[in-house]
């Protein structure tokens, strides 16, 4: 070029920009996109995300869940038979196991498959890091001593923290109830075979739910216990040592249609855990997206907050409906209508604890609860009208007002304020 | 530390974090995958919207436009056939037609450059050199920029604002090498015969 150019390169190159991001801008877009984000079939992979937004997906976590209660089958089984004694006696001591797992199945006809490590310690807890090919997708930890299950989000750099109830704990992190409920079904022998050169017997079951034992509670995978799939399961333990060598699960969807299977291998029975396994559970860099108290749930705290900011941003109106998916569709027109506001923040921490709010209305039903949403004709005006009402064990019914006080309330006083 | 810093510290480690392959997995699972594509639309955010500032010199025009590219790319990322390096490419590409078709309104065109004027009013591009005449310069580079065609404009910015080779701005553009050699030589021709006459045109 020539020296006149050269002049004009300098001046462009000594230009200056006010063009620093503003995280605000930032951060509105990244909600609007993903309001409206729509997916699209992958070509060749498939994801986590995926598996847990699908009916099979479900069947896929309960599958991983499925390897928790089948280490528990194996620590706790009783059975009549000599050499399962002898199994139970040696698995019933061990205080901390180590297994990997291979989940396969396909999802709109592309197979995919999913890898599990876990570790189990009594004094610590569990740690199952689910990978695709060399890709860590998530990583979970049930901490004993904090009671706490906490989920860590490699893709978003994100966590999420829940509080575990003791009720929970029973419920979720004993595997002897799993078992007990495995055991009163008929198994049968299966004689023995090798596995690569190893000399194994076995037992095979029809009787066990795919949707028992998740270490962090069965509530928290939405829809979870509605599944029903037929499961095939067999356990082999190895005739030399007698410890179990592999354990295989056949889950099929209630239609037939689709399937998981799950190999269970490379045990380390009694496995010397390191400490620091459980040491620096969130990793530096991380942020919380959001923290479930179970209690605050079941007390219709976090539904109320989550409801609370959703009619701060929306004159006083509550969702429509309650569904997740609902509540972000909604919070997506609102958010499309407040982009010309340049004082308009999103909350994320409370958006999340809407979602939560309304993923545990949505367990509400299927749980037996009676439950009704009236976010439709009530709003925050209305202090005394019930906008939500679910049953409780008692018999009473829990009753979210408009204004948002809660209240138990017997089942005569409802009808009473229902019919009014 | 603060939000920023944290924010900072974030984006640090990601880039470390991730190899190409990571990428091309991230951008394979960011056409199904929430997630997937929060963190490429994060990891691609800042690039974007500084090149829109670029561009466009005006904040709010340039937050308009990255939205539409967003949302043209979340539409239309099943389309995408390549790696990571390609999709960098096919970003631009996007970006560049978005923000052309942002200026190809008269009014619209009309308005940016009178908002860039507007910054700090009008100078001669070359004779300052304080602080205060050097930002009057800038100023009036910017508005000349702005008044070429936009094909002229795309390759300035590619090649000196974004710093980038011929051959990858020919990668962005679909052309070969030689020919964006020839578009920038005329573009720099133009730019500086218009500016020549701004000067002159000023008192």
């Amino acid at each position: 070029m020539n020296d006149n150019n050269e002049n004009i390169e300098q001046v462009l190159k000594g230009l200056t920009f006010d063009d620093a991001p503003d995280h605000g801008h930032q951060d509105l877009l990244e909600h609007k996109l993903l309001l409206n984000f729509k997916a699209v079939q992958p070509r060749h992979k498939s994801t986590w995300r995926i598996i847990m937004n699908t009916k099979m997906a479900k069947l896929t976590a309960a599958a991983v869940i499925v390897i928790g209660v089948f280490v528990g089958f194996a620590i706790f089984t009783k059975t009549s038979s000599v050499s399962w004694a002898q199994v139970r006696e040696q698995v019933a001591a061990v205080k901390a196991v180590i297994y990997k797992a291979k989940i396969n199945t396909t999802e709109n006809g592309q197979p995919f498959q999913v890898q599990i490590e876990a570790i189990l310690a009594d004094e610590h807890g569990t740690r199952m890091d689910a990978y695709m090919g060399e890709q860590l997708l998530q990583r979970s930890f049930t901490l004993e001593d904090k009671k706490t299950h906490i989920i860590i989000m490699p893709a978003q750099k994100k966590y999420i923290e829940v509080e575990l109830t003791e009720k929970n704990r029973i419920e979720n992190g004993d595997p002897k109830l799993i078992v007990e409920a495995f055991l009163k079904g008929d198994y049968k022998k299966l004689g023995r075979r090798e596995i690569n050169g190893v000399t194994v017997e076995g037992i095979e079951s029809h009787d066990v739910s795919p949707t028992a034992g998740f270490p962090g509670g069965g509530g928290l995978i939405e829809g979870l216990e509605k599944l029903s799939a037929k499961v095939i399961a067999s356990l082999w333990v190895d005739v030399a040592t007698g410890w179990p060598f592999e354990i295989i699960l056949d889950i099929t969807d209630e239609n037939g249609g689709e399937q998981v299977t799950i190999v269970v291998s490379d045990f380390q029975w009694d496995a010397q855990i390191d400490p620091t396994t459980f040491a620096s559970v969130i990793p530096e860099g991380y942020e919380l997206m959001y923290k479930v108290n179970a209690e605050n749930l079941e007390e219709g705290n976090q539904l109320a907050e989550g409801l609370k900011y959703f009619a701060q941003i929306n004159d006083g109106k509550y969702p429509t409906k309650l569904s997740v998916r609902d509540v972000l569709g909604e919070l997506g027109n609102i958010y499309r209508a407040k982009s010309d506001d340049p004082s308009f923040r999103i909350d994320d921490a409370q958006v999340s604890t809407l979602k939560y709010g309304a993923q545990f209305f949505g367990t509400l039903e299927p749980e037996g609860k009676e439950p009704v949403y009236n976010g439709a004709t009530v709003t925050a005006a209305d202090s005394d009208k019930v906008l939500v009402r679910w049953k409780l064990d008692d018999g009473k019914y829990r009753v979210i007002y408009g204004d948002l006080r809660i209240e138990d309330v017997s089942s005569g006083r409802l009808e009473e304020m229902e019919t009014k | 530390m603060t939000v920023e810093a944290n924010r900072k510290l974030l984006m640090r480690r990601f880039d470390l974090a991730n190899s190409e392959t990571d990428q091309d997995i991230l951008i394979e699972r960011a056409r199904s995958d929430r997630s997937a594509f929060a963190l490429l639309y994060r990891m691609h955010y800042e690039r974007v919207f500084r090149y829109c500032c670029r561009r466009l010199f005006n904040r709010h025009a340039a937050e308009d436009v990255t939205s539409t590219i967003f949302f043209r790319v979340m539409r239309t990322i099943s389309t995408f056939e390549g790696n990571s390096n390609d999709f960098r490419s096919w970003l631009y590409r996007i970006a560049t037609n978005a923000v052309n078709d942002h200026l190809k309104t008269a009014k619209r065109r009309a308005d940016t450059i009178r908002n860039t004027a507007q910054q700090k009013g009008r100078s001669n591009a070359f004779a300052g050199k304080s602080d205060d005449e050097i930002q009057k310069n800038n100023l009036a580079v910017k508005q000349t920029i702005l008044g070429l065609k936009p094909k002229y404009q795309t390759v300035i910015t590619l090649r000196y604002f974004e710093k980038m080779k011929l051959v990858e701005i020919a990668e962005i553009l679909g052309q070969n090498p030689a020919t964006i050699r020839t578009q920038l030589a005329r573009a720099l021709s133009k730019l500086r015969k218009e500016l020549r006459a701004f000067a002159h045109l000023e008192p």
